[in-house]
């Protein structure tokens, strides 16, 4: 059974938000405007965050790219009443969309702010419209949505691994965020196989995550600055 | 039974009921909460080149029932290596911009009024060759001015070839940006007319003086993956990097330190760590005694003694001046001299500033020898096209090239974009009749945009090629749209960081939306319709033919390779450096089918050590004491002090009192939008600001003790005024900012536009003047004073 | 109170008369295609359908296709004629589709007869041995009748296999 992880190096990242831009292309987000952005309302699933600490000119600040972390012990499907968002046999928390009832309990529960609510029925120029992913549903009003680790590539890549009768390898599967990291700073695979590129890196001096001490138990492990 | 009235409106009540409750149950159960978006079809991956910046990217676009669904990096091709920035992947936006002009339009209103009308190709065609026809015919053909903007490739040639054959002497190319690596530092110390290459996957300390490595460089993304290298990608080495900047940018968070100075102030200390690197005598001796010029006093061939670079900067700049000016300290001046010294390679970049503030930062490569060798500047050789064939001009050309350029003044570049609008407004040496506007919107994109909009409405016929309304474009009689990239063919020429050229191939991926049409093929045909030697010089049908015939070049060159993957790489190399060349192709047809396949041809070699490429300076040297500016400049002007032709720093004349106007203004990009070209794209305006969470809108950053002695508190609508004009922009307290500079975004405040762009934000550059350095034609960095003020 | 549900009645009647209506629309297809002597004449189903083993759906039948062997009269069968009408009309042959999935639930063709090995009879029955096109899918796709199928299959029955 894999358990699917993540590595985000911050020693290589540039904070570019290349990742941003690819995961809102990958999953059909809705394009938030000017009004409702003012509002808070922007939905992204992976997110530049900042820290900025201290006093001019002694900054120390940061900036950290951060998905949903698929939490091994994740706060949000306790709190769901009706079930639409479970952890899957493979580690990977999803949201059935057609199941969710929009009380918004999850995003509430959630310490990474990952999740995000649709306020209205996302709508494209009809120019546009044909060219959304057809791999990625799009999601209706009143439902929440985040990070799913682009868990349509998995089976498109499960699929493509059967079909040429072989093992699933680790490189055949990876998010959008990944595929698309500039300086090569987002590492994805499994972290149940000890010499995967992701099991070696989390075992890593720098190694860190997030809000450790909650006991949520990310799967996004972070690689600090610095020698 | 019998039914009164009552028992009526009863039995209508119930049926009401019914319908209500079960009808809206019915409803209810069919309302879908989430919706497909398309129906499934046939994928194709098309590679090309992206258009939304002149990184060069090589792009795979996945193409379903004729709808470009995604686009994603190629990874054969040397430039990103299948990765993408987020401008790349938003060109799904630019493509399908539901704003886009839709065909040829013609000004009904009066100019600037935004009234246009659709007309035919064909009346285009014939309204531009008309009026054209009518300049040459007053032998006036000199009054055709090209302005182009950020392109690459065999497109200039062909707009070369035009004004040459039509006879005029003014494409005036207004690439210039702040932002770009530093040009006139290149020219001043190597003699060469084009971007530096930084190596800087290969260096091991990296000291940036106000560059925007991180958010603004020309190729985003061979920078960013150059840096992940510089960090993490050699085992046992982590590359060091220093900002200095007035900002707390990108680039200086991520930095090691980051050392705010006031903008324009960089090239003092630059000078002042050469003055620590030479004291200490830590600088390369052997590279200076065997590969420079000037760096000792030196005869000149009258006997005339010349001041040398060290004398002078030991004399000049004293740690304790540089201190003074910057307020770096001292003991941090010496560090940093010792440490870019004693780290080995290493790289000093800075931005296009005064040109000789870029050659004081550009020196700094010179002393540790740093020239043309790994993890240092590295000169690039240059793609072997096969040039076009000879043509004649007729006596009308003759007659209009040898007049004088429009823009004609005493720079490095003759290239004065400023001095065409001005010479536009004064008449002198005469007005441009007929103008066109390719790739370039001066009336956003660059600072004083005002003057250009003045200019522009002196033109009778104003031509823009651009395929969405821009403020420029707003202003033109006739909107001839071009193809976006993603739906034309073009070359793109370009060069990686280790000095390796590339030819990325730019085809459509999908047929054209619209009633577009590419400016290349416009342009043949107008020569076409102008008949005459004109015509004779442009015998190929459309765009895609120039491009083939030039390539034979390439494919007769028996160098490189059609891209492949990193092992065929190396490969090359080591058959080329044998003296062999086996490329993947055997004749033209195989070599052009695997470039459309593969995305592009690159020569993974560089070549050290042929020093006629590196040095074209009249010395043949890395030159302290710029003798190809000195050259430049004896025609025009005796002969100067030679302190002006050494790195030095001049106190910038400032626009605005310090007592009326107390902070200095500095203005950056971001990532996201850079130029504004990629404004009307949602993807990028949700993310513009993401260090203050902003988005959708232009802010000033102003340091938190600043704004409480002026009362302002973070959010607060302010005006921010220099002597120029005034922008209203929301204030957000930064700590990156320094206590007497604000900083204002560059890429919102479009007058026209789509409906993601139009009337968001302001545009910064309205604030800054016109006071034109005058090497480079082109206004002073950091010079605009202002004030902020609640609005 | 009497005619308060007198009017109930009647209500529900119309109700029950419009859903019905709504869903007893038997379509009726362009051409009377049949299945059983196409397949008698060695004509393979991807030859139509052509995508069922690479994509996610399997493909309508496209006019091309048909004018291979219906160019000229092979038959006497009256639609014949109306095949080379959609030809010459251009657009192609207006299929009616009756199997569809809701909006929420993602269905590859490619993941249940390659993958799965399936055949094309679990789901749309015997399809090739019927002489007149179908007027109403063979079954009726509910989410019960999908896992009873994954769990005696031993299928993928994680909710994001379906609802992506």
């Amino acid at each position: 059974m894999h358990r699917w992880g993540m590595v985000i190096d911050l020693d290589r990242c540039s904070g570019c938000q290349a990742c941003m831009a690819a995961c809102h292309a990958e999953n059909n987000i809705a394009i938030i405007g000017p009004e409702e952005s003012a509002m808070g309302r922007t939905i992204h699933w992976i997110e530049l965050l900042p820290f900025i600490e201290g006093e001019y000119p002694h900054i120390k600040a940061r900036l950290l790219p951060r998905p949903c972390m698929h939490c091994e012990h994740p706060a949000c499907i306790k709190v769901c009443p009706v079930g639409a968002t479970y952890a899957n046999e493979e580690g990977i928390v999803g949201i059935v969309y057609s199941r969710c009832i929009g009380c918004r309990y999850c995003t509430t529960a959630c310490p990474y702010t990952v999740r995000s609510f649709n306020w209205y029925k996302p709508q494209w120029p009809k120019e546009m419209e044909g060219s959304l992913n057809r791999d990625v549903s799009i999601r209706g009003k009143g439902v929440v949505e985040k990070c799913s680790f682009c868990h349509h590539r998995l089976l498109k890549a499960r699929e493509r691994a059967k079909a040429e009768k072989r093992e699933l390898l680790s490189e055949d599967y990876i998010p959008a965020c990944v595929q698309a990291c500039p300086s090569n700073a987002m590492y994805f695979g499994d972290l149940n196989d000890p010499f995967s590129t992701v099991s070696i890196l989390s075992r890593e001096r720098r190694a860190f995550k997030l809000l450790e001490d909650l006991g949520t138990e990310p799967k996004v492990i972070y690689l600090s600055e610095g020698m | 039974m019998k039914f009164n009235r009552r028992d009526f409106l009863k039995m209508g009540g119930g049926a009401g009921a019914a319908i209500a409750l079960g009808g809206g149950f019915w409803k209810w159960s069919q309302f879908p909460v989430a919706e497909k978006p398309n129906a499934p079809g046939v994928e194709k991956w098309t590679p090309t080149v992206c258009g939304q910046c002149t990184g060069g990217c090589g792009t795979l676009v996945r193409v379903i029932d004729g709808w470009a669904v995604n686009i994603a990096g190629n990874p054969l091709h040397p430039v990103n290596r299948g990765t993408l920035c987020p401008k790349g992947i938003a060109g799904l936006q630019g493509l399908y911009d539901p704003d886009r002009i839709r065909s040829p339009m013609k000004r009904i209103g009066k100019r600037g009024e935004g009234r246009f009308q659709p007309i035919t190709w064909e009346e285009a065609l014939h309204l531009v060759s008309e009026s054209l026809k009518d300049l040459r015919q007053k032998g006036e053909a000199h009054h055709l001015v090209v302005l182009g903007g950020r392109y690459r490739g065999l497109m200039r040639s062909l707009w070369d070839r035009f004004l040459n054959s039509f006879g005029s002497p003014n494409y005036i190319d207004n690439q210039f940006r702040w932002e770009e690596p530093p040009v006139e530092g290149l020219f001043l110390t190597q003699g060469i007319h084009d971007l530096p290459t930084y190596d800087i996957e290969n260096a091991q300390y990296i000291l940036s003086f106000g560059s925007g490595l991180l958010e603004s460089p020309w190729s985003p993304v061979q920078m960013l993956r150059g840096y992940g290298h510089f960090r993490r990608g050699r085992p046992g080495m982590r590359g060091r990097l220093v900002q200095i900047e007035s900002r707390l940018s990108f680039t200086g968070i991520k930095a090691d330190e980051w050392i705010p100075v006031q903008p324009g102030a960089e090239g003092i200390l630059a000078l002042g760590i050469a003055h620590m690197i030479i004291k200490e005598g830590l600088y390369h001796k052997e590279f200076i005694s065997g590969q420079t010029f000037g760096f000792e006093s030196w005869a000149g061939p009258d006997g005339r003694e010349h001041l040398g670079f060290k004398e002078f900067v030991l004399s000049e700049y004293e740690p304790t001046v540089v201190s003074k000016r910057t307020g770096v300290p001292i003991d941090q001046l010496i560090r940093l001299a010792r440490e870019f010294s004693s780290s080995q390679p290493s790289l000093a970049i800075g931005y296009r500033d005064r040109p000789f503030h870029q050659m004081a930062v550009a020196i700094l490569n010179g002393l540790v020898g740093n020239i043309d060798v790994s993890g240092g500047v590295l000169i690039p050789r240059s793609i072997p096209y096969q040039s076009l064939p000879p043509f004649k001009e007729d006596a009308i050309a003759q007659r209009g090239n040898s007049q004088k350029r429009i823009d004609e003044g005493k720079g490095i570049s003759v290239n004065h974009p400023y001095l065409f609008a001005r010479n536009t407004l004064s008449g002198k040496p005469y007005k441009p009749k007929v103008l066109f506007l390719y790739y370039t919107n001066p009336l956003f994109s660059n600072p004083d945009p005002g003057l250009f909009s003045k200019a522009l409405q002196e033109i009778p016929l104003v031509v823009s090629f651009s395929p969405y309304m821009d403020d420029s474009a707003q202003l033109s009689d006739l909107i001839l749209p071009d193809h976006t990239p993603l739906e034309r063919w073009q070359d793109d020429p370009v060069f990686l960081n280790n000095g390796f050229p590339v030819l990325g191939i730019r085809q459509p991926v999908i047929p054209p939306l619209y009633r577009t049409k590419a400016t290349g093929d416009f342009l043949l045909a107008l020569a076409r319709s102008l008949g005459g030697q004109i015509q004779k010089a442009f015998p190929w049908n459309d765009f895609k033919e120039v491009m083939m015939v030039s390539l034979k070049g390439v494919f007769e060159a028996k160098r490189g390779d059609t891209f492949g993957l990193q092992f065929d790489e190396a490969w090359t190399r080591l058959l080329q450096r044998g003296g062999w060349s086996v490329p993947s192709y055997k004749n033209f047809e195989e070599f052009s089918k695997l470039l459309l396949d593969k995305g592009g041809w690159w020569d993974p070699v560089y070549d050290f050590g042929e020093r006629d490429r590196v040095f074209r300076t009249p010395s043949r040297k890395f030159e302290f004491y710029s003798q190809g500016w000195k050259k430049a400049r004896s025609s025009s002007s005796a002969e100067g002090k030679d302190s002006s032709f050494l790195p030095h720093w001049e106190e910038s004349k400032e626009a605005g009192n310090e007592k009326e106007y107390p902070l200095h203004l500095h203005v950056f990009r971001t990532m996201s939008l850079t130029g504004g070209r990629n404004a009307n794209q949602p993807w990028l305006q949700a993310m513009t600001g993401q260090h203050l969470f902003e988005k959708w809108k232009t802010w000033v950053e102003i340091n938190p003790v600043t704004a409480k002695r002026m009362s302002i508190s973070d959010g607060d609508w302010v005006w921010v005024e220099s002597p120029r004009g005034k922008v209203r922009v929301k204030a957000r307290l930064y700590k990156g900012a320094m206590p007497d500079v604000v900083n204002i975004p560059f890429g919102q405040g479009h007058a026209s536009g789509g409906r993601w762009s139009k009337g968001l934000g302001q545009n910064p550059y309205r604030l800054i003047g016109d006071d034109l350095d005058p090497i480079t034609g082109y206004p002073t960095h950091g010079t605009t004073r202002v004030k902020v003020y609640k609005a | 109170m009497k005619p308060f549900l007198i009017g109930l009645a009647i209500g529900t009647a119309i109700l029950l008369l419009f859903i019905n209506f709504g869903s007893s629309f038997r379509p009726e297809q362009p051409i009377s295609f049949n299945h059983k002597k196409h397949h008698e004449q060695g004509v393979e189903c991807a030859t139509c359908h052509s995508y069922f083993k690479e994509q996610t759906f399997s493909g309508m039948p496209k006019v091309a296709v048909c004018m291979e062997c219906h160019k000229d009269s092979l038959t006497n069968h009256p639609d014949e004629g109306k095949i080379r009408q959609f030809h010459e009309k251009g657009g192609g042959i207006p299929w009616i589709r009756l199997y569809q999935q809701p909006d929420h639930v993602f269905f590859s063709h490619r993941r249940h007869v390659v993958l799965a090995g399936m055949e094309c009879k679990s789901c749309h029955g015997d399809i090739g041995q019927s002489e007149k096109p179908p007027t109403k899918p063979w079954v009726k796709m509910t989410m019960k009748w999908c896992m009873d199928c994954h769990t005696k299959t031993k299928a993928n029955n994680d909710c994001l296999a379906c609802h992506v």
